[in-house]
Parts: structure tokens; C-alpha cells; sequence
């Protein structure tokens, strides 16, 4: 009995180290799924602890059913989408109006600036349009996108020209065109 | 705008600032939106199962030992169906909203896994409607052959009692269905907007 015991926390142990190891090889994903989906890194920091919490509790029961990118893919997306931060309002309507202007002013040199007015304009987008754009740029086909979304090839190819239209529009809008 | 661009700036983006704990217990408790529904309701629960326990204690004073039997009949059907409501709120506790699964059918299972116990939660609360009411027709029964009052004067009233009790029935229903969608309802509600952006578009 003891045994047993011992023999289930030691197997514990083992698949934790290993959940922690590959999540060091893919926390690029926890990182831009994180900045896609909050602003401000406290926010962010939340959303990476909770996805860690989500990909540990699928991971027990993770049997290889599909690929493991594909896994680490879903856990991080579909958490993302479901964590409502309490006070921010959930965008739900295009409007150019509420983008930040105080905040590009501030902008570090020191980062990429690109990549930082790209994540401004992203926050506008809604849930589903945010993962849109994460499984473009990750380079996911319209079969893969639309498999990991749950909606056909033709409706993902739909809706992917319509958020990059929209993303332009937000960052044309503001003479954030680059 | 140019997403290749964009694209290359993406894969080289660095993710320094990740920092990927020695063990999952340095980990904060689960703090999803869901998980906060479940500690809520549970919280709630735990006090609705003290009251529950609480009711024969307290009507013990109240009854003489003819209508204590009567009433306790009544009680242990009123715990048998809602021992059906926790056994569900339970599993509703346990349950692990499935991530791995596609948006769509991750988002599917939780709305209505949220709808579902918010429905459950509600006809609960609705529940207690005719056990307070049986229980309060009981206390003013024992009032009246205690206290050798003529039935007729107690229930001389009776459409004063109607009313009253209809009235009561009406705003108690419209603040459970207020508390609960004002609570819970909203974050269902969130989830709906969200399924309704996978639809399909032309």
C-alpha cells in the first residue's frame, strides 16, 4: 500500500518535471498568447499562471490524441478567450476612437516598435479575431486554423481576411500604417 | 500593412520575461472566471446546506408531537430532492472545463455546463417555495389549536393571507432570478457573444 503510495508520487514528480520542461520549450506561446489577450503585464502575468494551471490539469489527461503543438496551442487560446479580466469592458464593437494615444507617446525606444503599435492595435480585435491572428502568425493553414477554432476551412478563410482588414483599418486609422 | 513583416518580427520575439516555476504548487490557486463561479457557488451552497440542517432544530420548538411527525415526513422529502441538487452542484464542482478541445466545443460545454447549473441553481432556490410555505401553514395550525383559537377567525383573513403569500412568492422569484444572472448570468452571457463570432459568415 505504502508502496503503491510512494510509486504514485514519485510518477507524479516525473510527469510534472517533464510537463515543466516542455513548457520551457514553448513558453513563446504563453508569452504572445498573454500580450494578444491583456494589457499591462500584471494582467499578463495572471493570464500565463492561469494558462500554466489549464495546460497542468489537461496535461494529466493529455494521451496523445493530437499532436502535442496542436495541444499547446488550444489550452493557452481557449483560456485566453474565457478569462475576462473584472472592470475591463469586453470589446465587442470596432471603434478606432478608443485606441491609446497617451500611450504611443510613451513609447520605449528600446523595444520593437512594430511589434508593440501590432499588439496595441490587436487589443481592439474580439476574442475570436485575436485567435485568428495568433494562428496566422504562429503559420497555421485555413484547415488548421479553422480545426483549432472548430469552424470550416471557408468560414476560417472568411473570417481571417475580415480581421486583417480590420487590424489594417485600426492601425490606418491612427497613421499606424507600416 | 505588411503581415509578412510582421511575421518575421513574431518569430523573433523573445519571451525573457516567461518565467516557468520550479513546481506547480509556486503556482497561484486557479483564478478563471469559471473557477471563481464554482468557489461563489459552492460558498453559497455550503450555506444553504447549514439552513437546511438548522430548520428541524428550529421548528422542533414550535411543533407538538403530532405535527412533528407530519413535519418531518415532509422535511425528509424536502432533503431528498435537494440532495439531488447537490449531488449535481457537486459534479458540477469537480468537473474540469475541457481546454483541449477545439474553441467552439470548448465553449460550447462550458455555456452550457454555466446555463445548466445557473437553471439548476435558480429551480433550487424555487425549491424552497412550498417547503417554507407548508412549514409556515404548519406553525400557524399548532398557533391556532395551542392557543384554542377559532380556525375560522385565523382563516377569516385568508385572502389577506393569499395575496401576501402570492406577493412575497412573486419577489422572492424575481430576486433570485436577479441574483443569479446578476451574478452569474453575466459571464454566460459573455461566452454566448463569443460562440456567436464562430458562426458562419459568407
Amino acid at each position: 500500500m505504502i508502496l503503491n503510495e510512494t510509486q504514485t508520487i514519485s510518477s507524479m514528480r516525473t510527469m510534472e518535471t517533464e510537463f515543466l520542461s516542455s513548457l520551457e520549450k514553448h513558453k513563446g506561446i504563453l508569452h504572445k498568447v498573454a500580450r494578444m489577450y491583456m494589457d499591462g503585464e500584471a494582467d499578463c502575468e495572471d493570464l500565463r499562471q492561469e494558462i500554466i494551471i489549464q495546460l497542468w490539469k489537461s496535461y494529466q489527461t493529455y494521451k496523445g490524441e493530437s499532436a502535442f503543438s496542436t495541444w499547446m496551442y488550444r489550452v493557452p487560446i481557449n483560456t485566453a478567450i474565457t478569462f475576462f479580466k473584472k472592470k475591463k469592458k469586453l470589446v465587442t464593437t470596432f471603434s478606432p476612437e478608443v485606441f491609446p494615444e497617451q500611450e504611443v507617446e510613451e513609447y520605449d525606444s528600446s523595444k520593437d516598435k512594430q511589434m508593440e503599435l501590432f499588439y496595441k492595435a490587436v487589443h481592439q480585435l474580439k476574442p475570436i479575431e485575436k485567435a485568428i491572428i495568433f494562428y496566422l502568425l504562429e503559420g497555421l493553414s485555413y484547415r488548421e486554423i479553422g480545426k483549432n477554432l472548430g469552424i470550416s476551412e471557408g468560414n476560417a478563410r472568411v473570417k481571417l481576411n475580415r480581421t486583417k482588414e480590420k487590424l489594417q483599418m485600426l492601425l490606418k486609422n491612427k497613421d499606424y500604417e507600416f | 500593412m505588411n503581415f509578412d513583416e510582421i511575421k518575421g518580427s513574431w518569430d523573433k520575439e523573445g519571451s525573457e520575461n516567461v518565467n516557468i516555476p520550479g513546481s506547480i504548487s509556486q503556482l497561484k490557486r486557479a483564478n478563471h472566471p469559471v473557477d471563481q463561479i464554482k468557489k461563489n457557488m459552492k460558498f453559497e451552497l455550503y450555506g444553504q446546506i447549514l439552513f437546511i440542517l438548522a430548520v428541524p432544530f428550529l421548528t422542533h420548538l414550535y411543533f407538538d408531537s403530532r405535527l412533528q411527525t407530519f413535519f418531518l415526513g415532509f422535511y425528509a422529502v424536502f432533503v431528498l430532492i435537494s440532495a439531488y441538487y447537490f449531488y449535481n452542484f457537486y459534479l458540477f464542482y469537480k468537473q474540469t472545463t475541457r481546454y483541449s478541445t477545439s474553441s467552439k466545443d470548448s465553449l460550447y460545454e462550458l455555456y452550457y455546463n454555466l446555463r445548466l447549473n445557473i437553471e439548476r441553481y435558480k429551480s433550487f432556490g424555487f425549491l424552497l417555495i412550498p417547503f417554507v410555505i407548508g412549514t409556515l401553514a404548519m406553525v400557524l395550525i399548532n398557533k391556532s389549536e395551542h392557543l384554542n383559537l377559532d380556525k375560522m377567525a385565523l382563516f377569516g383573513n385568508f385572502k389577506v393571507y393569499l395575496i401576501a403569500t402570492i406577493a412575497s412568492i412573486v419577489i422572492y422569484i424575481a430576486l433570485i432570478v436577479f441574483w443569479v444572472e446578476l451574478v452569474y448570468g453575466k459571464y454566460a452571457r459573455q461566452i454566448g457573444e463569443i460562440l456567436h463570432e464562430l458562426k458562419e459568415e459568407n
